[in-house]
């Protein structure tokens, strides 16, 4: 089993540089990825190409990513980024701007492709969710059947694809719903999924390193 | 998050979370009194801290049930005297553990509810990562018009102890107040609320609330 990373990358990316405890964000995200067991390739998939000095970050942390050419739109720059994988079996899609998410979530999460072409990390919604229409209320949904699909995603390949074909989807997982794929759902912590896109999450963030076992559920 | 500990009795730069939520209400106005409902085994503990921390509006201390609607009934019995006389005309049910409850927001509220009869906080949940499970496993996108329900949940006292009664008549359980006013029919409004009014339940949200604290918004309030 062959398993490739690709990193969407939208503009104003210059988090990525910013350091969690002494390690730039990218770094750790990166470096999630490649301590997976079966990962070969690891793709950045940029939407528009990478400043100077993010690229010799990329190249310096991890002299063999590749970064793919820059394309207009998250899907167009991940079939982009898929050319460049090469002939793979399995494919994570992982934000680079989640320098939490452990390893062992991510070999979990691609472990789930055994029983389904797609499979997502979630986050469990914790507040109850009510739909309501001019500001009153009239249901109150199930909380134990709905997540927030906000983490990485692993595809089959074929199935990647399939959905990366679809017209008018914004990201992946919607694409691969339109396309009747069914996705296995894996739960995971907010922590895990926090996305560091700013100087006012890198403090948040190196908390959570010291007192949340990231990857797991709190 | 702190084995064996309430969550709520963590301290949140020095002072607990419960004295901090408490003297939201303490400071407020509109707030006549406060029945504070908590486990069986913890009643000497938070009474110490209502002491400790000069919190006159708590009146009672009272054991809660199994569950937290069990816990919220037993909150109301012990106003159902008020409220049948009349000199307690409002109830808001809220949880210990979101210490950052504004007072504008407790205004509202109030305001709301004297209005309409019912009324909680709750933040906008309309969201494109947001998704249902169906029965078979596929992700499925729910309706519009989703909102995160909070706390404080606002409600005309005679109506929530009422269908509090006929919740425990016909076995329901909420899972939160404002089912059980809705089950029967009452319109609850939304008052739009401040992400930030977070429930501190796990060691991350604690990590958050610190922040809050600081003054600082991070991105991870979004979920």
């Amino acid at each position: 089993m062959s398993v490739a990373a690709l990193l969407p990358m939208p503009a104003g990316q210059s988090a990525l540089e910013l350091r969690i405890a002494g390690r730039a964000v990218i770094d750790r995200t990166v470096a999630a990825i490649l301590a997976m067991h079966g990962v070969g390739r690891v793709v950045v998939a940029p939407q528009h190409p990478p400043g100077e000095g993010l690229r010799a970050l990329l190249l310096s942390v991890a002299p063999g990513v590749r970064v793919s050419e820059a394309h207009r739109g998250r899907l167009a720059a991940l079939r982009r980024a898929l050319l460049v994988a090469g002939p793979v079996d399995r494919v994570l899609v992982h934000d680079a701007d989640m320098p939490l998410m452990a390893t062992a979530e991510l070999e979990a999460l691609v472990g789930l492709l055994d029983e389904s072409p797609c499979a997502v990390l979630s986050v469990p919604v914790k507040s109850t969710i009510k739909v309501a229409r001019d500001g009153v209320i009239e249901d109150t949904l199930p909380r134990d059947r709905l997540c927030y699909v906000t983490g990485p995603r692993a595809f089959r390949r074929e199935a990647l694809e399939r959905a990366l074909v679809e017209q008018g989807e914004l990201d992946e997982v919607s694409a691969a719903r339109r396309a009747g794929l069914p996705v296995a759902v894996r739960h995971t912590s907010a922590a895990s999924c926090m996305r560091v896109t700013g100087a006012e999450d890198v403090d948040v963030a190196e908390r959570l390193l010291t007192v949340v076992p990231v990857g797991s559920l709190p | 998050m702190g084995a064996g500990v309430n969550k709520v009795l963590l301290p949140l730069a020095g002072r607990p979370i419960l004295a901090r939520t408490l003297e939201v209400f303490e400071a407020h106005a509109g707030v006549g009194r406060v029945v504070l409902v908590v486990a069986g085994g913890e009643l000497e503990q938070c009474q110490a801290l209502i002491d400790a921390h000069g919190l006159r509006k708590v009146s009672e201390v009272v054991a809660g049930g199994r569950t937290r609607h069990e816990s919220e009934y037993r909150g109301l019995c012990a106003l159902e005297g008020e409220i049948s006389g009349g000199t307690v005309r409002v109830v808001m049910v809220h949880d210990g553990a979101r210490p950052f409850v504004i007072p504008e927001e407790i205004d509202r509220l109030i305001a709301e509810t004297e209005r309409w009869g019912a009324a909680i906080l709750a933040a906008p949940a309309d969201d494109d990562c947001l998704v249902r499970l169906s029965e078979e496993g596929r992700l499925e996108q729910p309706p519009a018009g989703l909102w995160a329900a909070q706390t404080p949940q606002s409600f005309d006292a005679r109506l929530i102890l009422e269908a509090h009664r006929r919740a425990a008549r016909d076995g329901f359980e909420g899972t939160d107040t404002a089912s059980v006013a809705e089950r029967l029919g009452h319109r609850v409004r939304i008052v739009e609320g401040s992400p930030a009014n977070i429930k501190i339940t796990t060691a991350e949200d604690l990590v958050l609330a610190r922040a809050l604290l600081a003054g600082r918004t991070p991105t991870a309030l979004r979920l």
